[in-house]
C-alpha cells in the first residue's frame, strides 16, 4: 500500500503538554488475566513480583488487575485524550510485559499513524517570509540604467586613492 | 561605491541581548541526524533509540548551528557556544507499521516484514543567547 493510501496526521500533543510541566498521559491501566490458563502465566508472575513497583513509580496512573476466566490476557491503557490502547499479551514473559508497560506509559495516546510533518510550530517565521525583493537593492525612481556605479567592485574600506581624491575634491571646492 | 563596514555589528547585537529587547529567537539545531529550524514551543519528531532520556526529562541541545532574532542572525563555524537551547521529552512511542515487501515473480520468493521505528517527541522550552565577542576584523 502506498503512503498516500494510509491514514495520516500532524504532530500534536494533548493540552500543549510540555510547555509548562510534563503530565503523564496514561491515566488508567487495566491488566486482564486468567488465574488458570497457561497463556496468562507471565502476567500472573508479573502481578506477583513487579506490579506494586510499577504502581509506586507511577502514582498518577490508576492500576487495576481484573480476572477474566478462560480469556486471553491483555493490557488496556486509557489516556487523557480519551483513547484506549489494547495490547494482547498471551504467552508473554514478565520481563517482556514490563517493556510493553513502559511503552504504554511513555505514549501520548494518539493513534500510531503516519506523521505528515516531523515538526509543529506556532510561529513559522521570525524575520518575515522571504520574497523576491528581500535584501535586494532599492533604486530611486530617477535612477538611470545602465549605470557605471553598478559595475564597480565592492570596496569595504576607503583606499589611499579614494582618500587623496576626496581631499583633492575638498580643496578644489574651497578654492571655488 | 563603498559598502558599510561590519564594525560595530557585534556591539549592536550585544546591546539588544543585554537589554533583552531582541524578542522571539529562533535557532537551527542538529539532532537525530537532521537539522531543524526551531523556536520556543515547537514540537519535534526524531528517530531515536530506547536509551534516549525518559519522558518528562529536560534536555539541553548542544549542537546549535545558527541563532537569530528579528534584527540579527548569528551563524556558527560550525557551532555556536553562546546559545542554550532547552527541551522537554514529551513522548516516546513507535511509528506506524511500515511494510517491507520483497517479491520475485515466478520464483516463489516472497518476504514480508512489518517495521516500527522508535520515535521521540520533544518540546523546545527556551532559547537563550549570551553576549558575543567581536572577532570581526
Amino acid at each position: 500500500m502506498t503512503n498516500r493510501g494510509i491514514p495520516s496526521a500532524f504532530l500534536r500533543t494533548t493540552l500543549h503538554n510540555g510547555i509548562g510541566r510534563y503530565v503523564c498521559q496514561l491515566q488508567r491501566l487495566t491488566i486482564k488475566f486468567c488465574k488458570e490458563q497457561k497463556q496468562s502465566r507471565g502476567v500472573r508472575d508479573f502481578i506477583e513480583n513487579g506490579l506494586v513497583d510499577f504502581a509506586k513509580n507511577n502514582p498518577s496512573v490508576a492500576v487495576y488487575a481484573q480476572v477474566k476466566r478462560h480469556r486471553s490476557p491483555a493490557l488496556v491503557a486509557e489516556y487523557l485524550n480519551g483513547k484506549t490502547h489494547i495490547i494482547p499479551v498471551a504467552e508473554k514473559e514478565a520481563a517482556e510485559l514490563l517493556e510493553w508497560l513502559d511503552f504504554l506509559r511513555t505514549r501520548s495516546g494518539e493513534d500510531l499513524i503516519r506523521m505528515r510533518k516531523s515538526q509543529h510550530t506556532f510561529s513559522p517565521s521570525i524575520q518575515g517570509a522571504w520574497t523576491p525583493v528581500t535584501n535586494k537593492q532599492v533604486f530611486p525612481p530617477d535612477f538611470t540604467f545602465p549605470n557605471n556605479e553598478l559595475f564597480q567592485a565592492h570596496k569595504f574600506t576607503e583606499s589611499a586613492t579614494d582618500i587623496l581624491q576626496r581631499l583633492a575634491r575638498k580643496s578644489t571646492s574651497k578654492t571655488d | 561605491m563603498v559598502t558599510p563596514s561590519t564594525h560595530g555589528v557585534a556591539d549592536r547585537i550585544n546591546e539588544q541581548i543585554s537589554q533583552n529587547s531582541h524578542g522571539r529567537l529562533f535557532a537551527v539545531i542538529y539532532i537525530g541526524g537532521h537539522q531543524f529550524k526551531v523556536t520556543t514551543e515547537d514540537l519535534l519528531l526524531i528517530r531515536t533509540n530506547r536509551r534516549f532520556p525518559d519522558v518528562g526529562d529536560r534536555i539541553c541541545i548542544e549542537k546549535v548551528l545558527l541563532v537569530g532574532g528579528k534584527d540579527f542572525t548569528m551563524v556558527g563555524r560550525p557551532l555556536l557556544n553562546n546559545v542554550r537551547v532547552e527541551a522537554t521529552v514529551v513522548e516516546k512511542t513507535l511509528s506506524h507499521r511500515k511494510i517491507w515487501f520483497y517479491f520475485i515473480r515466478r520464483k516463489g520468493v516472497k518476504k514480508l516484514k512489518l517495521i516500527q521505528d522508535f520515535l521521540t517527541v520533544i518540546r523546545i522550552n527556551s532559547i537563550e543567547v549570551s553576549e558575543v565577542e567581536d572577532d570581526v576584523d
